[in-house]
């Protein structure tokens, strides 16, 4: 048996407490969801004495977190197909350059990866209200979907490129049309990468905090972000089902993740390298 | 015919790129060109109001004002702190994620996982654990014995941006640690093995090996480093404000501030022009220049 | 598992697409955006109105009591679709009106503050005058405290109208918690002579002799105006707004300098920018606070304590040296009702419905029962509770008030210095300097004033 060198003991040791510096303020979180509001404090590791269920149900039923929750993942899930079907379309004549000015084009798509979108809140708040689009579902899933579109152009477009032109070619002699190729030929090859692109959007949906917090008024409309933002002056004093709702919120987008894992993290390596 | 077809083809190509051109312009570039005309106005958020054209009033108010210099001088932290905290760390984990120790694909999610999570959850929970009175950071340094330590660094005006920094490298370590784990995965096993054969050390694998075989991932880093600590906003938002006073105040806060407590539209879409300008120039800034060293 | 999901995503878009077939070009043209009309009709035709106040929490009485009135309204008025969307953050409330009202679709019926700094409403024909409301149901109004209404009164400034109906009014008081006084032998410090004598014994048994919680920026600001009226009458209010003085002159820089006098000699205890007002009921609560420094809106909730009869409530402390201000106040109408709906537009009647409804004799008929008397109102009653100690107390202090003013900043038309002024004055906390403070509140007024 090797015996191991104090490098590698130390190098070793390091890799565990990065492993306890990530983990632990989400151990904290889900133990302190379930203590009562004194037991929270002067601890750092101790489990609760005994679980405070009514945390659960004051989070569910007083903060309505799974309403926020449920708003949430539609307007993820409304974004990222909108970004699918347009981006899959636009990205395979860009990758094909079928038009003119298709360079120019992904010049002005790259644009919206360099500039932050909140830099245009207030056009974008104004525009909102002056068609009354506040408050509603489609108007908010496409704002979304126009923000996250660069990034899975940018994503889709490359996969396509890597796709050989004799397929689309073979097709056309079949008599497809342009449409055609892009649904029933491109969409099933590219799936990898348009799925990356998907979910990728998807993440930045669920999590957006500052276009939801100022163009979403109705309290069933909100999501995960605006609720959680709205309990810190609300019942600072309640902490347990504050806990609770913080749990409820990033329990969802952990199974997520997890299922998804490889592609999470390959779409996000990807997407910083967009330069 | 087949000119017929070519141009029915043309068409039809048109067709497919038009909903999300249209989309795009409509809800990104056109807000985008009226950040920039509004700048140029006075308004203060009333329809009925005029508006009130002052040309680059707004541009000077925002260079005058010493909020803006506070925003400027953390945003300079922001990336320092990226450099000394977070290139580090990741480069680190990147190495862990690449090696063969065992649990790795444990060690690698848990790394990775703050990415996945609201930015809002993760300032409240960094508020609790820094908690001062009895929060779980308090506990530690108090039962180490240092009783004098002010704990409440959210709401110290010199620590609270150095606190944000440190959430910041907390959620952000591991998106990095892909960086530079995808170019690991780059770099050939077989310069290695070179490398063992003329007795090369472990740092010296590293310095003469692994880091400049990196260049990539470092510029890749740098690039992201520089823009997202310019338009970082969220991230103070939602953990102090910009307070205490305007102590952590950055761009984003400024903007949102001017426009929606203070009623100044104009100053904020000045703000906002700065930062469209500011971030396309750094983006292109350095892309050209890791462009121009590639070819040398 | 990722393989079935992946694969039910991808059947899903391509039956969105199924149209698109081979040989067949499809015009895939965007579905044309919703019509734009202003929706004052909901799909099953019901009028909508919003409500916009600072009640949300149900943790405190009177918040409790409107969100119940709003459950009321809606079953008692099935042609109008009542949609509450209050917020008790003070700063999302009023990020939520801004916003609203920058986009042409204000908020029908919200809580309107008033006062010069928020002229700009008045001005532009947001806030809808109500006068001609009022004049043709003098009923609605009869029992209303006439003097309150001074805030949304601009004839000074050449308009004339009345833009809202003052909700409850508020007097800043402060809460003491007999049984640590009784505990060490003490009386309670009603001067902040003697507040300063008994700090050192409250610190040194471990209480916080004023707790203080900054994280709210608006203790700061109440607590500046609180203070200016003890020494200065509103005097300095007026010289402040007339630029006659400035903030950086003696009188203001040396009250900043006493609260950071205080604050470093630990009369406001520890980390208060770590927890908010709600942390300062807590800390009187749990018996960590001797005194806070609070308001008439909090009686009620105080009133559920379990250590109530502990609870003793007064008025500001004053000064010795300066006994002529002793009953001058930090108080009077909090903010308004008002509307947004003109004559005319198809939403007016629904709206005029709604505030009425919440402005009602009955409405505060209910509350006053639901409060057992407590706190404060704007209009009178016909049958008086027998009111709880607190407020009993509380009205004693507030029935002597010679003179009672908003805060300071309301006063100006610089709608940035409320905020400028509270987070600046905020920053005592985490160690700045007074003088530094009061030079950059009066930089901000300069640039204000150079720019107007």
């Amino acid at each position: 048996m090797k015996r191991l060198k104090a490098g590698d003991i130390i190098y070793r040791l390091f890799a565990i407490v990065f492993f306890l510096i990530f983990i632990y303020p989400i151990y904290f979180t889900v133990v302190s969801s379930f203590k009562t509001n004194t037991e929270i404090w002067n601890t750092m590791f101790a489990l609760p004495s005994k679980i405070e269920w009514s945390n659960y149900t004051s989070a569910i039923f007083d903060v309505g977190i799974l309403r926020a929750v449920l708003n949430s993942f539609i307007f993820s899930f409304g974004a990222c197909m909108v970004v699918v079907v347009f981006v899959t379309m636009a990205a395979y004549v860009a990758a094909r350059k079928l038009i003119r000015f298709s360079g120019a084009l992904r010049l002005y798509y790259l644009l919206g990866l360099m500039i932050p979108p909140y830099a245009m809140l207030i056009p974008i708040v104004t525009m909102f209200t002056n068609f009354g689009f506040r408050d509603k579902y489609w108007p908010m899933i496409l704002l979304y979907a126009a923000i996250n579109f660069p990034m899975s152009f940018y994503l889709i477009t490359g996969y396509i490129e890597g796709i050989s032109k004799e397929l689309d070619e073979a097709a056309i002699v079949d008599g497809c049309s342009t449409t055609g190729i892009v649904f029933r030929i491109i969409f099933p090859i590219a799936s990898p990468g348009i799925f990356t692109g998907a979910i990728i959007s998807f993440l930045a949906v669920y999590n957006e905090l500052i276009f939801a917090n100022t163009l979403l008024t109705n309290q069933a409309m909100k999501t995960i972000s605006v609720r959680l933002l709205g309990l810190q002056g609300e019942r600072f004093t309640s902490y347990g089902p504050m806990f609770a709702s913080i749990v409820l919120s990033i329990v969802p987008i952990l199974i997520i993740y997890l299922i998804f894992q490889e592609k999470v993290e390959s779409g996000m390596a990807a997407g910083a390298v967009k330069g | 015919m087949f000119g017929v077809m070519s141009r029915r083809k043309k068409i039809e190509a048109i067709l497919l790129s038009l909903p999300a051109f249209l989309l795009y312009s409509f809800i990104f570039i056109y807000p985008m060109i009226s950040v920039f005309r509004l700048s140029l106005f006075k308004w203060n958020g009333i329809p009925n109001s005029p508006l009130q054209f002052v040309g680059i009033q707004n541009y000077l108010a925002l260079f005058a004002d010493r909020k803006f210099f506070t925003a400027l001088t953390n945003v300079g932290i922001f990336i320092l702190s990226g450099c000394i905290l977070i290139l580090p760390v990741a480069v680190f984990l990147a190495t862990v994620v690449q090696s063969k120790l065992r649990g790795k694909r444990l060690l690698k999610t848990s790394y990775f996982m703050p990415q996945v999570i609201s930015r809002t959850a993760i300032a409240l929970m960094w508020y609790f654990l820094l908690y001062p009175e009895g929060g779980p950071l308090a506990t530690l340094i108090h039962g180490l014995g240092f009783d004098s330590v002010n704990v409440n660094f959210l709401g110290s005006q010199t620590y609270a941006i150095y606190a944000i920094t440190v959430i910041n490298a907390w959620t952000y370590a591991g998106f990095n640690m892909l960086i530079f784990s995808a170019g690991l995965t780059a770099i050939p096993e077989d310069v290695y093995e070179a490398a063992k054969v003329d007795g090369a050390k472990g740092w010296q694998k590293l310095r003469y090996i692994t880091i400049p075989m990196l260049k990539s991932s470092f510029q890749i880093f740098l690039l992201n480093c520089v823009v997202g600590s310019i338009t970082t906003f969220e991230m103070v938002y939602v953990t102090t404000g910009g307070g205490p006073g305007s102590a952590s105040e950055v761009f984003g806060t400024l903007l949102y501030k001017n426009a929606f407590t203070y009623n100044n539209y104009g100053y904020s879409n000045a703000m906002g022009s700065f930062l469209i300008i500011a971030s396309f120039l750094a983006s292109v800034l350095l892309t050209g220049l890791f462009a121009r060293g590639q070819k040398e | 598992m990722q393989k079935k999901i992946i694969s039910v995503l991808l059947a899903s878009v391509l039956a969105v697409s199924v149209l698109s077939g081979c040989g067949n070009s499809g015009g895939d043209s965007k579905d044309s955006s919703k019509k734009s009309e202003e929706t004052a009709k909901s799909e099953d035709g019901k009028v909508k109105v919003r409500i916009l106040t600072r009640f949300s929490n149900p943790d405190s009485v009177r918040e409790r009591y409107f969100m119940d009135m709003v459950a009321k309204f809606q079953e008692e008025n099935q042609d109008i679709e009542l949609e509450d969307v209050s917020i008790s953050d003070e700063e999302s409330h009023d990020t939520l009106f801004k916003t609203s009202v920058a986009s042409g679709d204000p908020i029908e019926v919200f809580n309107f503050l008033g006062y010069a700094a928020n002229i700009d409403y008045v001005k532009n024909g947001v806030v809808t005058d109500i006068s001609s409301l009022l004049e043709e149901d003098p009923s609605w109004t009869e029992n209303y405290i006439d003097a309150l209404f001074a805030p949304v009164d601009y004839s000074a400034y050449g308009i004339e109208g009345t833009y809202g109906l003052p909700t409850s009014p508020y007097g800043v008081c402060c809460f003491y918690n007999k049984a640590i006084f009784d505990e060490l032998g003490m009386e309670m410090p009603e001067t902040w002579e003697g507040i300063e004598a008994a700090a050192p014994k409250l610190i040194e048994a471990g209480y916080i002799p004023m707790a203080f919680g900054a994280k709210d920026n608006y203790r700061a600001g109440h607590f500046l105006t609180a203070l200016s009226m003890k020494y200065y009458g509103d005097q300095l209010k007026t010289d402040l707004i007339d630029n006659e003085k400035a903030w950086n002159d003696p009188e203001m820089l040396g009250l900043i300098e006493k609260m950071q006098k205080w604050q470093e000699d630990g009369l406001f205890g520890d980390n208060n920018l770590a927890y908010d007002a709600n942390g300062e009921l807590a800390k009187l609560e749990n018996k960590e606070a001797a005194i806070i420094f609070s308001g008439s809106w909090n009686i009620a909730t105080i009133n559920e304590f379990s250590n109530i009869d502990d609870i003793v409530c007064k008025g500001f402390p004053y000064f010795e040296e300066k006994p002529e201000y002793k009953d001058e106040w930090m108080g009077g109408p909090d903010d308004f009702m008002a509307m947004t709906s003109q004559p005319g537009d198809p939403d007016y009647d629904a709206t005029v419905r709604v505030l009425k409804f919440f402005t009602s004799q009955e409405y505060y008929q209910g509350l006053y029962e639901a409060q057992a008397g407590a706190g404060t109102y704007p209009v009178t009653f016909g049958e008086t509770i027998q009111a709880d100690a607190l407020t009993t107390e509380f009205n004693e202090y507030y029935g002597k008030a010679s003179n009672m003013i908003g805060e300071i900043e309301q006063f100006s038309p610089m709608t940035s210095l409320l905020d400028v002024v509270r987070t600046e004055v905020t920053t005592i906390f985490s160690g700045d300097k007074a003088k530094d403070i009061a030079d950059r509140i009066q930089g901000e007024v300069d640039t204000y004033n150079a720019s107007n």
